[in-house]
């Protein structure tokens, strides 16, 4: 018998100015096999499905990702895991306030 | 006076104080004196100056005895990119401690092209009045037929009596003549002096509103530098291109990394938060952008909202700090409340972000059974209730029902509610807490707890740097995290004293911090207009004095450490979800640090005496 295992479900948020004008929403919900359920691998999903932009947008110094509010930028493990329910959240710099 | 003493010879300030005595019915012309350009920078330097020289310390912050300060920055009104700011100054009857305000309003660039950098006002006047000031002339006129209008109205007035358009107005609603300590100022271009109760030290001092209108030049030393530096101000801020749906373009991201105050600061997550966001305000209230003098960045919205229960409604749209209190911290998803809650407490004159935190209060009060229905007049104070919080700010502003209560300030309010409320009661030294997540930026737990006005969001705001916007030119050139709490004193020290470089010239902060006209060319730009050759450093460290001046200030009024803390939730309790979940603030290392960067005791004092040791006292 082959063990299966069934797909996880991150929420991910694009926020603020890169949004609606270049994703076209501000919220999804994507599903990862095992396998892909890390950072890197929803990136590589969400590439395929936005022709790249997500990549393309993370080489800016300007873009942060959130794993469930933390900055990827000061956590050991610059790829972690994704669990289901994780919130992955896409953000210019943020001023305002 | 000595600080009038010697030959101004520098650009870009206009070199003359009005001195109002407002118990007499007198105004003096006063020269500003070099040396005090010099050592002070300008704006809220010589402002700091100024009242120090000539208030007395223990003065009650209403009395006829207190003093109050309008300076105008170094740079307000020359043409500087974002040079647009005015400051005021004095005691503030909501915290008792030193206060102060700096806004945009054009009535700060109209003074000093009337030939004014300041104001002094002293004593109270018999009858309500207002000052005009045009051209080198200023008088005191009778404002007896304003008093009772709302701010909005006082500015329509005052410029149909003068039959002027383009004249400039501040003034105070019916909060601050009725003493609201929560009053502000409010200007014609629905720019806000919003902190620490300034609109009821006019109030108290029978002065409805300070009118300007001025067809001067505002000389600049240097002309072809200034231009120069200006050029790659502009430059920088149409590359950056910040704030793109304004102050509210934060609101998702800000939820979403915990910074977002929620529940009277007891929630981690607010479902609402896109519905509170400027993008939604875009598209729901036909907002349009609306710049303040000499800046492209255009943070402010107008809105008009033509249906629904808040319907008509046109104007200048709720700022992130408005929508912020108002809303998510008091459970509220529905903007267009918040818009009418923000037009209220403008045409009242009460500030949005201390009238939040004060309905916030009263809302978890009321859930703990601590003040009853009954207490509240019958106005439901329950989480979320949009009508509710717009009622109560009608109150607060006229100072009736339980809103008189409220006007107080949380923690008069929760001294005069008893029964524990003062756990509830999110302050520090009587200011309300503006907008941003100690628990998410421990720095700005540290900002806040050491502000010379309270809690305060614009006299150091060091989280800049942990959200990615660095200043390398003063040594904060690396992204800190903002869990952490090392380094966060050295931070906060410098941020604070960029603060007040940039309120002493009149700059605005998002030109310079999120424009990318930052302090080195802000530093050029101040030598080419005035022609004192001077640079960042020496500004910084005369910065640092006037913090420490201030300082002095609070602690002849009884500051010490004991003060300089958060409210204990932030200290003690955990929130349960959210990015901050389990998050507290361990503020004491974090302040001996920021205590040893700065020169002070263990309690907080000043090693050694400013007074003394300042070349111009």
């Amino acid at each position: 018998l082959v063990a299966t295992r069934k797909p996880i479900s991150v929420d991910v948020i694009f926020a603020g100015s890169i949004a609606k004008e270049i994703f076209g929403e501000e919220h999804m919900v994507v599903l990862l096999e095992q396998g892909e359920a890390t950072l890197e691998g929803l990136v590589d999903k969400l590439d395929k499905k936005q022709e790249g932009k997500i990549s393309q947008i993370l080489h800016s110094p300007n873009i942060s990702i959130l794993l469930n509010g933390q900055d990827i930028e000061f956590l050991k493990d610059k790829n972690p895991i994704l669990h289901e329910g994780d919130r992955i959240a896409i953000i210019p710099l943020v001023a305002g306030g | 006076l000595a600080f009038t003493e010697g030959i101004l010879t520098l650009e870009g300030i206009a070199g003359k104080l009005l001195k109002v005595d407002l118990s007499r019915s007198r105004i003096f012309d006063d020269k500003l004196g070099e040396s005090l350009v010099k050592d002070f920078i300008g704006g809220v330097g010589i402002a700091t100056f100024l009242f120090l020289k000539t208030a007395k310390t223990e003065s009650h912050p209403l009395s006829e005895e207190s003093r109050l300060i309008l300076m105008t920055g170094a740079l307000t009104g020359t043409g500087v990119v974002g040079g647009n700011k005015t400051t005021l100054v004095a005691r503030s009857p909501l915290t008792g401690i030193w206060g102060e305000a700096t806004f945009s309003g054009m009535v700060g660039i109209e003074l000093k092209r009337a030939g004014y950098d300041g104001i002094i006002f002293q004593g109270r006047a018999k009858l309500p009045v207002y000052l005009w000031v045009s051209d080198g002339q200023a008088e005191l006129r009778d404002a007896r037929r304003l008093w009772g209008m709302d701010t909005v109205e006082t500015c329509g007035a005052i410029r149909e009596e003068l039959r002027l358009k383009d004249v400039r107005v501040a003034a105070i609603g019916p909060a601050g003549e009725k003493l609201v300590r929560l009053a502000c100022v409010m200007t014609d271009d629905s720019r806000a002096a919003g902190r620490c109760g300034i609109g009821a030290v006019m109030g108290s001092k029978n002065l409805k509103a300070i009118a300007a209108k001025g067809d001067g030049n505002i000389e600049v030393a240097d002309q072809d530098r200034f231009k120069e530096l200006n050029k790659e101000a502009l430059r920088r801020i149409a590359e950056k291109k910040p704030l793109p749906f304004g102050t509210a373009g934060s609101v998702v991201a800000f939820e979403e990394m915990g910074n977002l105050p929620i529940k009277n600061w007891t929630a981690g997550s607010f479902l609402g938060a896109s519905a509170l966001s400027g993008q939604t305000m875009a598209q729901t209230m036909r907002a349009s952008k609306k710049a303040c003098f000499a800046c492209p960045i255009a943070c402010g919205r107008h809105i008009e909202i033509k249906d629904g229960p808040y319907a008509p409604l046109q104007g200048s749209g709720p700022e992130y700090e408005t929508i912020a209190c108002l809303g998510s911290l008091c459970l509220n998803d529905n903007l267009e409340s918040i818009a009418k809650a923000n037009d209220v407490c403008n045409r009242m004159g009460i500030d949005t972000i201390s009238t939040g935190g004060a309905i916030a209060f009263a809302m978890e009060c009321y859930e703990k059974g601590i003040i009853t229905i009954e207490d509240l007049g019958g106005v439901k104070l329950e989480w979320g209730k949009s009508e509710a919080i717009v009622e109560m700010c009608k109150l607060i502003g006229k100072r009736e029902g339980f809103g008189a209560v409220l006007g107080e300030g949380v923690r008069i309010a929760a001294d005069k509610i008893g029964k524990g409320a003062e756990k509830f009661a999110i302050h520090v030294k009587g200011l309300e807490l503006p907008a941003h997540s100690p628990y998410r930026f421990k720095e700005m737990g540290l900002a806040y707890a050491v502000s010379n006005r309270g809690a305060c969001h614009n006299r150091g705001s060091p989280a800049y740097v942990s959200r990615g916007f660095l200043s390398p030119e003063i040594g904060l050139d690396t992204k800190t995290d903002g869990f952490t709490i090392t380094g966060k004193g050295k931070m906060t020290k410098i941020h604070q004293e960029a603060c007040l470089v940039t309120d002493a010239t009149g700059i605005c902060k998002y030109v310079v911090f999120f424009g990318g006209l930052d302090l080195s060319l802000l530093s050029e730009l101040y030598s080419a207009v005035t022609g004192y050759q001077t640079d960042l450093d020496d500004m910084m460290k005369k910065a640092g004095k006037i913090w420490l001046m201030q300082r002095a200030f609070n602690v002849r009024l009884g500051i010490t450490r004991k003060d300089d803390t958060l409210p204990s939730r932030f200290l003690k309790d955990h929130l349960k979800d959210g990015p901050t979940k389990g998050q507290t603030v361990d503020l004491d290392p974090m302040l001996n640090e920021y205590y040893n960067e700065r020169g002070l005791d263990e309690e907080g004092k000043p090693k050694q005496d400013i007074q003394e040791n300042s070349s111009s006292f």
